[in-house]
């Protein structure tokens, strides 16, 4: 294993973890896959590797994302540890949060999804630019749309479910 | 830049750290006489602290990072892997009836150990048709992540010497002449072995992670042993084994598949089942979801490696 390659492992796995996990929503099968791209990144060598990776975990999120996501979310209902009461509660507020965001996530444009997920994940505009097709220029502008969609969506979002519940 | 107000874009490369170093001065010299657009500096800034609170909602569970992948592959299990207790129990009910058949049947003359069609029937058409598995040798070598897809040349190669060594131990002692094939060539091509002698040699050699040495002994000495036929699943391959011939415990071992072998310690009825202390060791040193431990009757039923599905059908159909 390069030296190096070692480095960026360390440090950009878990934002390629994240990046992935906004894809899969399955935390192991989102590390799965980062693995996975590390792994190939191994053998091809890319020149510039981290925008390298994002461009191949995007496209193997995209190849998984439906069936895994099905197996794997029930795979971690049956395999989830009881919990006491309190921690019960914890976790379903946080999983119905999970779920709204991601269904305001849902609610952008492809482009603008991608774009702020790579943000997120911590990636540049330049690298950004480089992965997507877009003028530098433009990411900006992207990120500004995706950002105030999302944030829309899941108030929309939040206020249909107050009028769904009286 | 000063007399047109700044786009949204510009605002948020700019809050984001990403305005070019020329255009973020002539932004910050416009925001500067332009109250609208300090606002909505300040409205944007607000908007993306929340869109990074909604994302930090949907983050996953911080968790450590793993070892570095050594190749392509490794990193994917098949999904049985992430899920380790379900179907080896499952299975070890499965082998537990058919053990119950061989016990009832064990009454009749025994099947030959050395019944070459047989052999190359059962276990190895199991691993022809589950192509994805590997043998237990090679898991450790990719431990955090299971193997998936083919068997990959270097990790062949180091199983394989794992495995000549392992049989180099074996076989000082008992009379296995073909030291050219081990286990691992056989899960790895699944091929019918040339010889008897082939077979019997990778039945024992997933053996040799015993702690304790054991010798391959004939059937026929194991009978006189215990005085019966020594339990079996029927129509499946059987090495007969014993730790020493004053220890009147014998150890019969069948491979399901290539990488699954049930191991049966027996002791002549009268001194009932073979305890913990028979193996304790060994079964310390593998993790539990890879080998499991069940008594019936005086038998103490080890079963090891990974199990494939469809060969629960196959051993189904065998005990039929």
């Amino acid at each position: 294993m390069p030296e190096d390659l070692a480095e960026i492992y360390r440090s950009t796995f878990p934002a390629l973890v994240r990046f992935l996990y906004r894809k899969v929503w399955d935390v192991e099968r989102a590390e799965d896959l980062a693995q996975e791209a590390f792994a190939r990144a191994v053998v091809h060598k890319p020149e510039s590797v981290r925008g390298w990776l994002f461009v191949v975990a995007a496209n193997m999120a995209r190849d998984d994302a439906r069936r895994a996501a099905r197996e794997r979310r029930h795979l971690t209902l049956l395999t989830s540890e009881p919990a006491s009461a309190p921690a019960v509660d914890e976790a379903v507020h946080a999983e119905a949060e999970r779920s709204r965001v991601r269904t305001a996530l849902e609610q952008l444009t492809p482009r603008d999804r991608e774009v702020l997920l790579l943000w997120d994940a911590g990636l540049s505009y330049d690298e950004i630019a480089t992965q997507t097709g877009l003028a530098r220029g433009a990411v900006g502008t992207t990120l500004a749309r995706a950002r105030r969609r999302l944030v829309e969506a899941f108030a929309a979002g939040e206020r249909d479910e107050h009028i769904a519940r009286g | 830049m000063s007399i047109s107000h700044v786009d949204d874009g510009q605002l948020h490369a700019y809050l984001d750290g990403e305005l070019p170093q020329a255009e973020a001065w002539r932004l910050e010299a416009h925001l500067g006489e332009c109250p609208a657009c300090r606002g909505r500096l300040e409205e944007q800034r607000a908007l993306i602290a929340r869109a990074g609170e909604l994302l930090a909602l949907a983050a996953p569970p911080a968790r450590d990072v793993p070892p570095f992948p050594s190749r392509p592959g490794d990193a994917q299990p098949p999904p049985p892997a992430r899920w380790p207790a379900r179907l080896p129990l499952a299975w070890a009910a499965t082998v537990m009836l058919a053990l119950a058949a061989g016990w009832y049947l064990r009454g009749e003359p025994p099947i030959a150990p050395a019944a070459p069609d047989r052999r190359a029937a059962a276990p190895h058409d199991t691993a022809r048709t589950v192509p994805t598995r590997q043998a237990p040798e090679s898991k450790t070598l990719a431990q955090q992540a299971p193997p998936a897809g083919r068997a990959l040349p270097e990790a062949d190669e180091a199983a394989r010497s794992v495995a000549a060594a392992q049989r180099d131990q074996m076989i000082s002692g008992s009379a296995v002449p073909n030291p050219q094939i081990t286990p691992l060539d056989q899960a790895a091509r699944a091929k019918p072995p040339p010889t008897p002698a082939a077979a019997l040699a990778a039945l024992a050699a997933p053996a040799a992670p015993l702690a304790v040495r054991w010798e391959t002994i004939p059937w026929d000495t194991a009978r006189v042993m215990l005085g019966v036929e020594p339990a079996r699943i029927p129509n499946l391959p059987a090495v007969a084994k014993r730790r020493s011939a004053a220890e009147r415990v014998v150890l019969v071992e069948q491979q399901l598949a290539s990488g699954t072998v049930v191991r049966l310690h027996e002791r002549p009825a009268a001194e009932g089942a073979p305890g913990m202390e028979v193996g304790a060791a060994a079964v310390q040193r593998v993790d539990v979801s890879e080998r499991l431990a069940r008594y019936v009757g005086n038998l103490r039923v080890e079963i090891e490696g990974a199990l494939p599905a469809d060969s629960l059908s196959k051993l189904l159909e065998l005990v039929k």
